[in-house]
């Protein structure tokens, strides 16, 4: 059925009319081989189906991995996109970008739909992505957390419910899983809220508007009269299921998969929802084993929303010293450069500009593994008078009714409460909040794309900026190397040198006998920084800089003629090569070179 | 090349050695294989009341095990007992079985005939058993589990491991005199005590007086040729850092991530699929018992204490005493706690959690003392139990002081320095190594930085190690010390390789273990005898009018600990009493139809009552109290009858 169900879109998809034009390029208007529209949402069924149908539209370079099983048994994707003919995955530094790991923040895994299609589209008609593609890899996740989607799309929910997972959790403590969530009691397919008849009320129904509730002031009027209302605020749209005289306290799920992480990983009476041991959900355990398989992970971006924002660790005060001045340079460089990408998002710092986190999922790439991450927080309620600021109420109102047409409202509807009586239940859908209207959805897809982009294009990519080699007599041959990156991603940042996350980066010479090495200050520093034993590899904990570069010299054995091979290699980067023959004084380098190290990873 | 003849001639020559030499450290003391055999053959002779459950596998694919001890039936509250978590600290397992033994004894049965009407009882005794098979195997001591792990980070796994250099079984420290450069002297032989090592004194008159004169290293070379010794062994994840609390992260032993090993992995599943263990005591080297960690400093986060919160710490001291006048334990030297298992279940899974290490620093005959160093050396360490104790590092033995990745000096330790010691243990001053302690040092520039110098005053004369001296030479016959002695180096000519047996200060003469086992016994009988006992009423039914009535209990603790310490309240993470009356919301007039109780003090009893309406011909009303800790009690009531249902 399900199958069938796919088949059928993947049918409606291969069959979509194409509008482009052959001169598609010049108006920067991408042909694919994949039509999707970007003007709606796509559940989960379809995002995945999506995601299949680009991989088997380009198949050289997209492939799909099955990396984890959700409580539910639905897969957890990842798709990775490389170009095989300049090297393996592997071998390249590649993009970490995933979304929805909270299950109701959707635009999350469709913009990492978006960003797979249109990077595959690109391909070879879009020089910047094309070389781009030439240069990294990407690991593409469409949802961290499929039971949360479909949950989301299937079931009656508010926007911001759903945000977790399924696995049941006795919330309440009285010894039962999941025994009393929220109930849809006005079938209108949205949770809403209650309002229950009470002669001492708070509010009443507006008469200009069937749909607002206005609060009645509590204070006396003039003459000492007390105005009283006909309606209290009841809570969610619910029943007391377990009959304990609670409503909704006992839900689907109750945890959040993005406290789960083992960076700075706390139990649940320090991080609410954070599961009982890091990595205790089943979604979280086949991620984490694909990331630290990947050391080549050197960029990441984890798609949630609402807000507006560029995120970054730590995620508590106590961790920041995990980002040390270095660091935050660096993240501040590429966040910068993002605000000015997507208006109205700002850059921000998760414990001091949103609330504490621990465990989770950004923090620990960044503070356990090295990778400079981010977490955009997509859309911004001040997107929808695009001014800067969110609107007021009555703005928000008008919004809803003249440029929204009153879709995302539920209209107030009068129903028998079990417990209650009499209740007015509606209020919003559960696309009224924090995901932008379909009209929007591109634009807000594209900038974020293009974000994530800007952002792998700083992951380290380096090359002999020179090697210059000079006759010091004695038999003795000096051999200068500079390495260069000009992107803003050092190969290793601070955090992962001065806490030896992975391997330092090494730099080794063949073909020569070497007397001495080491690093040197600057190309005009006399002294060697020496390692004293194993000089032909050096290594390099510190790593190559951001825009920027580091100076080594070897005093080796040599006759004039003789070739030598250089090869400087890092985790986080192409591994690059050069050969020189030692002649004086120094002829051109073969600078800029860049080999492919297939095979040795 | 001649290095290479040496070494060919020493197993010969150690042979001899061995001949003439005091009994080894580890005589008497069983491999993993047979201790399991031992768990079997105990549950084979109980009749029953012992079975054993299999856990999982070591990442070597040696099964893990469980011994449980208790009636079948009824949920009852649980005591759990690990050991071996460490594979050197050998004796926790013997007298973890051992305990076993004791607590189905005829005699134990006899005393405490309704033992296992209160209780289940499991033992894991070897969480640990591919260490542990190593370190009997030797020469090199497997403390934490195994992990190939490329400790210098060089590209290479365990390259370059420790070597017993001399063929005597046994991987101590070695020490060069006048070493060439780059390597730097910075220790000198105690005065006090000629055979310990320490830091000279410093400040410009000492210089002149103390002049340091070796480098100390582990008994190894330079197999990788970087420069460093022995710094790339065997890998090990400590299991004993592998949890959650407090996880020192990036440290060399505590594992690439939390509950990271095969080993700690199956001993977490366990612990949670088993909530109604409300009491655990681990062995092995962390203590709780004979020196209460009396902290009440929190961690980083605030809401979670460094050992325990001050609410609790009357409850854990008393039992602390209990454990001294029971066991007869006086001294325990204990390891820092972050990471530990025991304090994971205190504090993350709020269980009633102790720690003992079963085995201190002996006493040695009056005769034998040995004479008090001169001052201004610390005074001899008291007797009394609340004494400060024994550096953690020095109890450890030479290998793993010299290993240990606590360095104070460490940035990234730093952070945590308050947290290491908590029982305001100190920590011993290390001595410089080839190898990086931690994962963050070596690379570019050469070998193993040298030792920075001190600024620190000079270490005192490691007393409690004076003492351990004078207890191997009286009563060991010299096993626990290796004395210094010439040997042969590849890299530098002649060395001297002596020290600590690092296994001697973990574990007694294999003969005094079923004596420990006898006292820790009586200790879990008087532990056992504490636990909160859930006292619940059987309900009394009044009738009120037709059809209404009035129905009254209650719950108590009838034990003496709390059925939850306050740090079980505050994680939420013990089961609350659950009381549920099945009659529909609208029929109870009066009361609340669910009620979670957290926690109960001893003697703390909680009145239950409601009215409801119960006409001729309705449903009869059920009430339950309990939980999945002690068990759940069913109560039918119909017509203002009671019933108890089969539990």
């Amino acid at each position: 059925m399900k199958l069938a169900r796919t088949v059928l879109f993947l049918l409606a998809v291969a069959v979509a009319p194409l509008s482009v034009s052959s001169t598609a390029f010049a108006q920067q208007q991408l042909e694919s081989k994949v039509p999707i529209a970007f003007d709606r949402y796509y559940d989960h069924e379809e995002l995945i189906a999506l995601f299949h149908a680009l991989a088997a539209a380009y198949p050289e370079f997209a492939s799909m991995k099955q990396v984890s099983t959700s409580v539910r048994g639905e897969p957890i994707w990842v798709m990775t996109i490389n170009n095989p003919r300049t090297g393996a995955d592997t071998a390249k530094p590649a993009m970490w970008i995933d979304g929805n790991i909270h299950g109701n923040e959707i635009q999350a895994g469709e913009v990492v739909l978006y960003t797979a299609w249109y990077l595959l589209s690109a391909y070879g008609k879009v020089p910047a992505l094309t070389d781009l593609l030439d240069h990294a890899s990407f690991y593409l996740v469409p949802s961290m957390n499929p039971d949360g989607r479909i949950h989301w799309f299937a079931e009656p929910n508010t926007s911001s419910s759903s945000r977790g997972g399924v696995k049941p959790t006795d919330n309440d403590r009285d010894g039962l899983l999941d025994e009393d969530g929220p109930d849809d009691i006005n079938g209108d397919g949205s949770i809403g809220v209650m309002w229950r008849m009470d002669p001492n009320g708070t509010h009443r129904r507006s008469e200009l508007d069937p749909n607002r509730m206005e609060p009645i002031s509590a204070e006396p009027l003039a003459d000492g009269t007390v105005r009283r209302g006909d309606w209290s605020f009841a809570g969610s749209e619910g029943i007391d299921n377990d009959g304990d005289g609670q409503v909704n306290e006992d839900g689907i799920g109750g945890y959040d998969p993005n406290r789960n992480w083992p960076a700075d990983w706390q139990p649940n009476h320090v991080q609410d929802g954070a599961g009982e041991i890091p990595l205790s959900l089943p979604e979280s355990q086949g991620v984490a084993e694909f990331v630290l398989a990947h050391p080549n992970i050197a960029a990441g971006q984890s798609y949630h929303n609402a807000g507006g924002m560029i995120l970054r660790g730590p995620g508590a005060q106590d961790r920041e010293s995990a980002y040390g001045a270095r660091d935050r340079a660096t993240y501040d460089a590429i966040a910068t450069a993002g605000e000015e990408m997507l208006p109205f998002y700002r850059k921000m710092v998760i414990w001091s500009d949103l609330y504490p986190v621990r465990g989770g999922f950004v923090n620990w790439l960044a503070e356990s593994l090295g990778i400079v991450a981010f977490t955009n927080e997509l859309w911004s309620d001040n997107r929808i008078l695009q001014s800067g600021s969110g609107p007021n109420e009555e703005q928000t109102r008008r919004w809803r009714e003249r440029v929204l047409f009153a879709q995302t409202i539920a209209p107030l509807k009068e129903v028998d409460h079990p417990t209650y009586g009499r209740v007015l239940v509606g209020g919003g859908t559960k696309y009224s909040g924090r995901i932008p209207p379909p009209f929007m959805v591109q634009e807000e897809h594209h900038r974020n794309f293009a974000f994530t982009m800007f952002h792998a294009a700083q992951m380290p990519r380096l090359r002999f900026a020179s090697v210059a080699t000079k006759d010091v007599g004695s038999g003795l041959w000096q051999i200068d190397v500079e390495v260069a990156n000009n992107t803003l991603i050092p190969t290793r940042i601070e955090r992962a040198s001065s806490n030896g996350i992975g391997q330092p980066d090494r730099l080794t010479i063949n073909g020569v006998d070497v007397v001495l090495a080491g690093s040197l200050e600057n190309r005009f520093d006399r002294t060697i920084n020496e390692q004293r034993y194993r000089p032909a590899t050096l290594e390099n904990d510190a790593g190559i800089p951001g825009r920027g570069s580091r100076f080594f010299r070897f005093i080796v054995k040599g006759t004039a003629g003789a070739s030598i091979d250089l090869r400087y290699s890092a985790a986080k980067a192409a591994t690059i090569t050069t050969s020189v023959p030692l002649t004086a004084p120094a002829e051109e380098p073969a600078a800029g070179e860049l080999a492919h190290d297939r095979g040795s990873r | 090349m001649q290095f290479m003849q040496i070494m060919q001639i020493m197993p010969i020559l150690s042979a001899l050695l061995i001949a003439l030499a005091p009994a080894s450290v580890t005589d008497g003391y069983r491999d993993s294989a047979a201790l399991s055999a031992d768990a079997r053959t105990i549950s084979a002779a109980s009749n029953g009341l012992a079975t054993v459950v299999p856990l999982g596998t070591s990442r070597e694919g040696r099964e893990l095990v469980a011994l449980r001890m208790g009636t079948a039936g009824d949920t009852k509250p649980a005591l759990l007992i690990t050991a071996g978590l460490d594979g050197t600290h050998l004796c926790s397992s013997e007298v973890a079985l051992g305990v076993a033994k004791e607590l189905l004894s005829e005699e134990s049965r006899t005393k405490h005939p309704d033992l296992f009407d209160r209780v289940t009882i499991w033992i894991i005794p070897r969480v640990n058993p591919d260490a542990l098979d190593r370190t009997l195997q030797g020469p090199v001591p497997q403390r934490g589990a195994i992990r190939p792990f490329d400790d210098d980070r060089d590209g290479s796994i365990d390259e370059d491991p420790p070597q017993d250099l001399d063929g005597d079984g046994v991987i101590v420290q070695m020490r060069v005199k006048d070493p060439p450069p780059p390597f730097v002297a910075t220790m000198i032989a105690d005065p006090a005590e000629t055979r310990l090592l320490k830091k000279p004194e410093t400040g410009p008159a000492a210089k002149v007086l103390a002049k340091p004169e070796y480098a100390v290293f582990t008994e190894g070379i330079d197999a990788d040729g970087d420069g460093r010794i022995a710094e790339d062994g065997l890998g090990e994840v400590d299991l004993d850092r592998n949890f959650p609390h407090r996880y020192p992260e990036f440290a060399r032993d505590a594992g690439p991530m939390q509950i990271s090993e095969p080993e700690s992995k199956a001993l977490t599943q366990f612990v949670l699929a088993h909530p109604e263990i409300i009491a655990a005591i681990t062995y092995g080297r962390h203590d709780s018992l004979v020196k209460v960690p009396d902290t009440r400093d929190m961690d980083a986060t605030g809401r979670t204490p460094l050992v325990h919160l001050p609410a609790d710490l009357e409850m854990y001291q008393a039992l602390g005493k209990v454990y001294r006048d029971t066991s007869g334990q006086t001294r325990a030297a204990s390891a820092d706690h972050a990471g530990s298992f025991w304090l994971w279940l205190a504090n993350h899974r709020g269980v009633l959690s102790l720690a003992s290490t079963v085995w201190g620093r002996p006493d040695v005959p009056k005769e034998t003392e040995p004479v008090k160093p001169e001052a201004p050396q610390a005074p001899d360490a008291p007797e009394d139990a609340a004494a400060p104790e024994a550096t953690p590092l020095a109890a450890m033995g030479a290998l793993h002081d010299l290993h240990d990745p606590h360095d104070p000096a460490d940035p990234a330790d730093r952070a945590d320095d308050h947290a290491l010691n908590p029982a305001g243990l100190q920590t011993v001053p290390l001595a410089p190594q080839g190898g990086p302690r931690r994962r963050g040092r070596g690379g570019a520039g050469g070998p193993g930085a040298p030792a920075r110098p001190s600024e620190a005053t000079a270490a005192p004369t490691d007393e409690e190690a004076v003492h351990w001296l004078a207890y191997s030479d009286a009563v060991r016959d010299g096993a626990g010390f290796i004395p210094w002695h010439e040997v042969a180096h590849p890299l530098f000519g002649t060395v001297e390789v002596g020290g600590f047996d690092p296994l001697f200060r973990l574990n007694p003469p294999a003969a005094e273990l079923p004596e420990i086992a006898k006292k820790q016994t009586a200790f879990l009988h008087a532990f056992i005898d504490l636990l909160p006992v859930l006292d619940v009423s059987t309900p009394v039914v009044t009738k009120l009018s037709d059809g209404v009535y009035r129905i009254e209990s209650s719950v108590m603790n009838a034990g003496r600990l709390p059925t939850a310490s306050q740090m079980g309240v505050t994680t939420e993470a013990r089961a609350a009493v659950i009381v549920r009356l099945s009659a529909p919301l609208e029929r109870i007039v009066s009361g609340e139809r669910v009620r979670r109780i957290y926690a109960l003090e001893s003697g703390e009893r909680v009145e239950l009552a409601w009215v409801v309406q119960a006409p001729s011909g309705s449903e009869p009303i059920e009430l339950t109290i309990g939980n999945s800790e002690f068990g759940t009690r069913r109560f039918v009531i119909q017509n203002g009858v009671v019933q108890e249902a089969a539990r």
